[in-house]
């Protein structure tokens, strides 16, 4: 009998553990955001923020941008050729790019950069109580650490978004021009013909959602780590798996949201 | 350097107005209880000390204290005032009142010594628009870097490059930055040397004489407990199992205060590991 009833068990507990820190990471968002909207503001520290999140992610987030453009361009160009639709390659490269890749890489991307980052500094701090000297020096820790952190999230990831779709088509362009032997007028007129603002404001939206559950994750995950170096590490883990994943289920939800009529 | 004194004329706790009271602290996690009814009055204007084995929750008492770790049960009063039930703007401006040395110094690695001292200065200030130029600000930095007796030249370095002993007296500085008049140092002299010990020791007394501080000092070591202390408690078992005068820590006539003071290895206090709670220092 008991055999039977210990995967209800161990079931159980693990849904109780994730309604937990589901509800858990839910409050401390809300701390976190009501920290925006009453004094004192940290504008130095949002700055520095967005430096670090929008700022320094820029060539690690291009990079991606322009070889994945540059790959949608290839694969396509060999898929599409076997029905002659060669001509589409444009339309592709550009929605795949603005709808999908651009936010969700770039969201990756940053989740291993900057997501790590913010979960390591902040578990330094909480691991050697400085989060703990913040609050004896009248400062709310979450208002200080964790709402610059996730107001730059929020507005750095749409700003990413937008530079690496235009170096993601420009990749598939470089490609289908260069190699291809497309006429860079067709490429061109193809792209914006395919392309309409939602697909650009809807990727930039989910560029915001994204970098708001990069930071939020990192600050969350660092705010509660304990147990030494070791505690800090596991905390900085935790966040990038978290991110990902998450990342891929609201691109689902966002997708599902707004492009499925 | 600041003067180091001697420590102020032993007085009777009972016959001091309490500066913090507290009463029935208790604290469990999960089905391990740490604290288990503290009663402790520490009087204003005095150095107290706890004394207590690792993992008997000294450092959680403090924590309850000022307010970082929420208690199941008891009152805190600072000033007649449970800091507990207070509102959280009448509760914030009482634990403004407390500046905190934390066991490893605390300071922000992100940010220069002037830095964390500058950060202090700020932090405290009930209005954030009537705060000093910069400039008279660094000022009143280099005046704590010297009552700490800490030059200039430490000020542009960054907490990394100071020795433990410099850290602590950087904590120091910026906890005195905000005027406390209670002061809490957390195992202040642990893994310092004996000379900076007594530097340390010295410059809490000076708190306590020369600005009439209360002073509440968690610590293991006995040499730096009767060196500060006006008044001792021991803490053991989740409660406060004797407090007296410091001077009679040695002499106390109870055998748990006994075998700690002395550090004798038989006695009343068991040391294996499922006695030593995982919180609490």
């Amino acid at each position: 009998m008991r055999l039977f009833t210990l995967p209800f068990i161990f079931l159980g507990r693990y849904i109780l553990k994730a309604l937990h820190h589901a509800g858990a990471l839910s409050l401390f968002a809300l701390r976190g955001l009501a920290g925006a909207f009453r004094p004192p503001f940290y504008g130095r520290i949002i700055l520095s923020c967005l430096l670090e999140i929008g700022f320094l992610s820029l060539p690690v987030v291009a990079l991606t941008a322009i070889f994945s453009g540059a790959v949608i361009a290839l694969q396509s160009y060999s898929g599409f050729s076997q029905y002659h639709a060669q001509n589409a390659i444009a339309g592709i490269v550009v929605l795949s790019i603005t709808r999908e890749l651009g936010p969700v890489l770039a969201g990756l991307m940053v989740a291993g950069r900057i997501g790590a980052a913010i979960a390591a500094q902040i578990g330094a701090m909480r691991v050697t109580d400085q989060i703990d000297a913040l609050s004896t020096l009248a400062t709310n820790p979450i208002k200080y650490l964790v709402t610059p952190r996730l107001l730059a999230g929020l507005l750095a990831l749409p700003f990413l978004v937008l530079i690496a779709d235009i170096l993601g088509v420009s990749g598939g362009f470089i490609v289908a021009v260069g190699k291809l032997d497309f006429s860079p007028a067709l490429f061109i007129n193809t792209a914006y013909n395919a392309l309409h603002a939602h697909d650009v404001l809807v990727g930039l939206l989910k560029a915001a959602v994204f970098g708001f559950l990069i930071a939020l994750l990192g600050c969350y995950e660092g705010y509660n780590s304990r147990g030494g170096a070791e505690g800090v590490g596991r905390a900085a883990t935790a966040t990038v798996v978290a991110a990902s994943i998450l990342i891929l289920a609201f691109d689902y939800l966002l997708t599902d949201l707004f492009f499925t009529a | 350097m600041t003067r180091l004194t001697s420590p102020p004329p032993r007085q009777d706790m009972m016959t001091q107005q309490p500066c913090i009271r507290i009463r029935g602290l208790k604290k469990s996690f999960g089905n391990r209880t740490i604290l288990n009814g503290i009663d402790l009055d520490i009087p204003a204007g005095a150095s107290t000390v706890i004394i207590g084995g690792s993992g008997n929750g000294k450092s959680l008492m403090l924590r309850c204290i000022l307010g970082l770790i929420e208690p199941d049960e008891g009152i805190i009063e600072i000033d007649g005032e449970d800091i507990l039930r207070a509102s959280t703007t009448r509760r914030d401006a009482l634990l403004r009142r407390i500046g905190m040395l934390f066991q490893n110094a605390a300071l922000f690695d992100s940010m220069s010594v002037m830095e964390n001292i500058l950060f202090g200065l700020k932090a405290k200030r009930h209005s954030r628009t009537a705060l000093p130029h910069r400039t008279e600000l660094e000022q009143e930095a280099f005046h704590l870097l010297a009552q700490v007796g800490l030059g200039p030249n430490v000020a542009p370095l960054n907490p990394a490059e100071l020795s433990g002993g410099m850290q602590k007296r950087v904590g120091l500085a910026r906890a005195l930055a905000g005027q406390p008049d209670i002061l809490f140092f957390d195992e202040p002299t642990t893994g310092l040397d004996p000379i900076m010990s007594a530097v340390i020791d010295g410059l809490i007394s000076d708190c306590v004489t020369q600005r009439g501080s209360t002073a509440l000092t968690i610590t293991h070591d006995m040499t730096s407990a009767r060196r500060i202390g006006d008044h001792a408690a021991m803490l053991y078992g989740g409660k406060i199992i004797w407090q007296g005068p410091a001077s009679d820590l040695i002499n106390s006539g109870n055998p748990i205060v006994d075998q700690f003071t002395h550090g004798r290895r038989e006695g009343p206090i068991t040391t294996t590991m499922t006695d030593q709670p995982a919180i609490g220092g």
